[in-house]
C-alpha cells in the first residue's frame, strides 16, 4: 500500500536576524531532516517535548509554514511544489485541529459560520444545502441544531474543541493533523474528546496525524507512534512496541516519566540531566548524546541516522545498528 | 499504564445535566456593551448632547427659517454687536444670543458653523478611518517590505509639525470646507494606521487565523472577515476620540484664515472675527467657544464610555 503522506527529508529553519542591517545571522532548526510516512487509515502519533519540533512539522505538512527544504508527498503528489491554486486543492483533503480551543475560534464569528466556511469557500454546498450540512456536522460532533446559532464564547473547552473538530472535518478530509487536541482540557472532557475522534475516524475513514505530549493518550488513540527530539525523528515503531521494546534511550527516559496509576508498580526512573539542546547550534554528532545516559565516544562523533531494526522499528541510535535486509 | 483503563471507563457522553440552563441564551457581546456603556452616566450624557448638536446641524435650514427667523448671512442694519436677546423692534424677532460685527444672527451662524464643523470632522475621520485602515492592515498583515515602507511614511509624517503643514496646505490650494476634509484627514491618518498596524500583528499570530489559513480562506477574507471583525473596537474608540482633535484642528485653522472662508460660517472664524471685539462684546467670542468645549467634552466623555465599554480589559 502506498503510504497517503510522505515525508522526505523535510526541514524547517527560522531565521534569525540581527544587527543594524537584520543580516541573517543563524537558524533556528526546528525540523531538521525528518522523514515520515503514514499509511491511509492510521493514527500516527508524534510525540516530543516541548521545542522539539512536532507542532512546526505538523504546521508545515499543511504548509501553513513553507518548508526550508524537502518534500511533502500526498498521495503521490509534492505539495511543496503546488502553486496557491493547486494547494487550494490538496486543502480540502488536509485538515488541522488546534491545541488551543480559546483561540482557535474567531470571537466574532457564530458557529454556523465558523464550521460553513470551508464549505463555501470551497464551493460544496449551495444555501440551504449548506444549513444541512452545518447541522449534520454539528450533530456528528455532538453538539445541538440550537448551538449553532450562537457564538463560541458562550461554549465550554470541550465543547469549542468539538467546534474545532466539526470544522476540520467540514470538507471530508483524507488527513486530520491534531495539534495536542487535548491538552488544554479537563481530564473527563479529554477522554470524551478522545472518543469522539476515534468514533470519527472510523465513520469518515480519516487518517490521523495525532501530535501530542501525553503518552497515555498516544497509546489510548494511535497505532504507531514516532518520538521526536530536537528537530528530528529519534524512533518510529508501532504502538505496542514503543511501550512494551522501546530501543532509543530517549524513548526508555520518557515512558519512565510516565505517572503510573499503581503505587506498587515501581519503575526505576531515568532521569535526564539538563535542558533539551539549543535548536540554533546544533551538536556535532547525535543531538541526544549530552543528556544520554548511555553515550559513548561515537555518539558525540558521528550523527545516527534513522533505521530499520527490523520489525517496522526505526530508531536513530549507534546502539541499534540496522538489521540486514538480506 | 492504566490511562486507557481510566478513559475507557467514561466512554458514554454524560448526560447534558445543564441542557435547560445552556438553552438560555446568554447576552451577546454588543448587549453586553450596551450595559457597560449605560452605566457610564458621563458618556451618555456626552452622546445625548452630541446627537442634539447633530440635529440641529442637520436641520440648520428649517430652524433658521422656522425658529430663529435669520439667515446666516443676513444683516441687521445699524444693528451690529447687540447682546443677548436684542430686538430692533419687540415685533421683530429677537437675537437670542446677539448679533456680530455686521449685525448677523449669532444663534443662526452657530447652526450652520455646526454644520460645516461637525460635517468636515465626520468626513475627515470617515476618510482617517478608511485610509487608516487599509494602510495599517497592509503593514501589520503582510509586514515585510511593505510594512517598512508604510511604516517609513509614519513616522515622517509624525515628525512633521502638522499645524504647519495644514497651513502651508491650505494657503496653496485654498480648499472648499471637503477638501478642507481631505487635507486633515491626509494628515491624521497615522494615528489609525499604527493602531491598525498593532492590532493586525496581535491577531494575525493567533490560532483562528491559522484555522482559516487552513481551510483555504484567501488573504483578504483573512484581512476583512476574521480580523478587522476583532479590531474594530480600538478602532471605533480611536475614530470617536478623533472627531474632538479635527473639530479643534478645523477651529484653529479657521481663526487663522485658513480653514473654511468667510462668509461661510464656522465656529472657527467665527472666534476670529469676534476676538476683535473682544471688548465692545465679549458674548460673541464665548458663544462660538462654548459650543466648541461642550462639542469636545461630549466626543470625548463618549469616547471613554465606548471605549469601557467595548474593551472591558482596559479598565482596570
Amino acid at each position: 500500500m502506498d503510504p497517503l503522506l510522505d515525508v522526505r527529508h523535510l526541514k524547517k529553519y527560522f531565521p534569525i536576524r540581527g544587527g543594524l542591517w537584520q543580516r541573517h545571522v543563524n537558524d533556528v532548526h526546528a525540523v531538521d531532516d525528518v522523514d515520515l510516512a503514514i499509511m491511509p487509515g492510521e493514527s500516527f502519533g508524534l510525540v516530543g517535548e516541548s521545542g522539539s519540533g512536532k507542532t512546526t512539522l505538523g504546521k508545515t505538512i499543511l504548509r501553513l509554514s513553507e518548508p526550508t527544504s524537502g518534500e511533502i508527498f500526498f498521495e503521490g503528489r509534492d505539495i511543496c511544489k503546488a502553486t496557491h491554486d493547486e494547494m487550494q486543492g490538496y486543502r480540502v483533503d488536509m485538515q488541522m485541529v488546534f491545541q488551543d480551543p480559546y483561540s482557535s475560534l474567531n470571537p466574532r464569528m457564530k458557529v454556523k459560520d465558523i464550521v460553513s466556511e470551508s464549505l463555501l469557500i470551497h464551493k460544496r454546498t449551495k444555501g440551504r444545502e449548506t444549513l444541512e450540512r452545518v447541522r449534520e456536522l454539528i450533530n456528528l460532533v455532538g453538539l445541538m441544531d440550537d448551538h449553532l446559532h450562537r457564538f463560541p464564547h458562550e461554549f465550554s473547552g470541550g465543547q469549542r474543541q468539538r467546534i474545532g473538530i466539526a470544522r476540520a472535518i467540514a470538507l471530508h478530509p483524507r488527513l486530520l493533523v491534531l495539534d495536542e487536541p487535548t491538552s488544554a482540557l479537563d481530564v473527563s472532557v479529554q477522554a470524551q474528546v478522545l472518543n469522539l475522534l476515534l468514533d470519527l475516524q472510523k465513520k469518515l475513514d480519516l487518517t490521523y496525524l495525532f501530535i501530542s505530549h501525553d503518552l497515555g493518550v498516544i497509546r489510548y488513540v494511535c497505532n504507531r507512534v514516532g518520538l521526536m527530539y530536537l528537530g528530528r525523528i529519534v524512533e518510529i515503531a508501532p504502538v505496542e512496541k514503543i511501550f512494551d521494546e522501546p530501543k532509543h534511550p530517549y524513548t526508555l527516559a520518557l515512558l519512565s516519566a510516565m505517572p503510573e496509576a499503581d503505587p506498587d508498580h515501581k519503575v526505576q526512573e531515568i532521569v535526564l540531566e539538563g535542558e533539551i539542546g539549543s535548536p540554533i547550534n546544533i551538536p556535532r554528532g547525535c543531538r541526544f548524546a549530552s543528556r544520554c545516559p548511555a553515550q559513548f565516544g561515537r555518539c558525540h562523533v558521528e550523527d545516527p541516522p534513522l533505521v530499520d531494526t527490523g520489525d517496522k522499528h526505526m530508531v536513530a541510535c549507534h546502539l541499534h545498528p540496522a538489521k540486514d535486509a538480506t | 499504564m492504566t490511562t486507557q483503563g481510566t478513559t475507557a471507563t467514561i466512554s458514554q457522553p454524560l448526560p447534558d445535566i445543564f441542557a435547560a440552563q445552556a438553552a438560555l441564551k446568554s447576552p451577546g457581546l454588543l448587549a453586553l456593551a450596551w450595559r457597560r456603556f449605560w452605566r457610564d452616566k458621563l458618556a451618555v450624557v456626552g452622546t445625548a448632547v452630541l446627537l442634539l448638536l447633530g440635529l440641529m446641524a442637520l436641520l440648520a435650514t428649517p430652524l433658521a427659517s422656522e425658529v430663529t427667523h435669520f439667515q446666516p448671512e443676513q444683516i441687521e442694519l445699524l444693528g451690529n454687536l447687540k447682546p443677548l436677546g436684542w430686538a430692533r423692534t419687540p415685533e421683530r424677532p429677537a437675537h437670542w444670543l446677539g448679533t456680530d460685527e455686521l449685525g448677523r444672527d449669532v444663534l443662526t451662524r452657530i447652526m450652520f458653523g455646526a454644520q460645516v464643523s461637525l460635517f468636515i470632522a465626520v468626513l475627515t475621520v470617515a476618510l482617517t478611518l478608511t485610509i487608516g485602515t487599509l494602510s495599517g492592515a497592509m503593514a501589520g498583515y503582510f509586514g515585510g517590505v511593505v510594512d517598512m515602507i508604510i511604516s517609513a511614511l509614519i513616522n515622517v509624517l509624525l515628525s512633521v509639525p502638522l499645524l504647519f503643514l495644514l497651513i502651508l496646505i491650505s494657503a496653496v490650494f485654498r480648499p472648499p470646507w471637503w477638501g478642507l476634509a481631505i487635507v486633515l484627514a491626509s494628515v491624521s491618518w497615522t494615528g489609525v494606521a499604527r493602531l491598525v498596524r498593532g492590532e493586525f500583528l496581535t491577531i494575525k499570530v493567533r490560532d483562528y487565523i491559522e484555522a482559516a489559513r487552513v481551510i483555504g480562506s484567501s488573504n483578504p477574507r483573512i484581512i476583512f472577515r476574521h480580523i478587522l471583525p476583532n479590531a474594530t473596537s480600538p478602532m471605533i474608540v480611536a475614530a470617536t476620540l478623533q472627531i474632538g482633535g479635527v473639530i479643534l484642528t478645523e477651529t484653529a485653522l479657521s481663526f487663522l484664515g485658513f480653514g473654511v472662508q468667510p462668509p461661510t460660517p464656522s465656529w472657527g472664524n467665527m472666534l476670529t472675527n469676534a476676538q476683535q471685539y473682544l471688548f465692545l462684546a465679549p458674548v460673541n467670542i464665548f458663544v462660538p467657544g462654548l459650543f466648541i468645549f461642550v462639542t469636545v467634552l461630549s466626543v470625548n466623555f463618549m469616547g471613554n464610555g465606548l471605549r469601557d465599554a467595548l474593551d472591558p480589559r482596559l479598565k482596570q
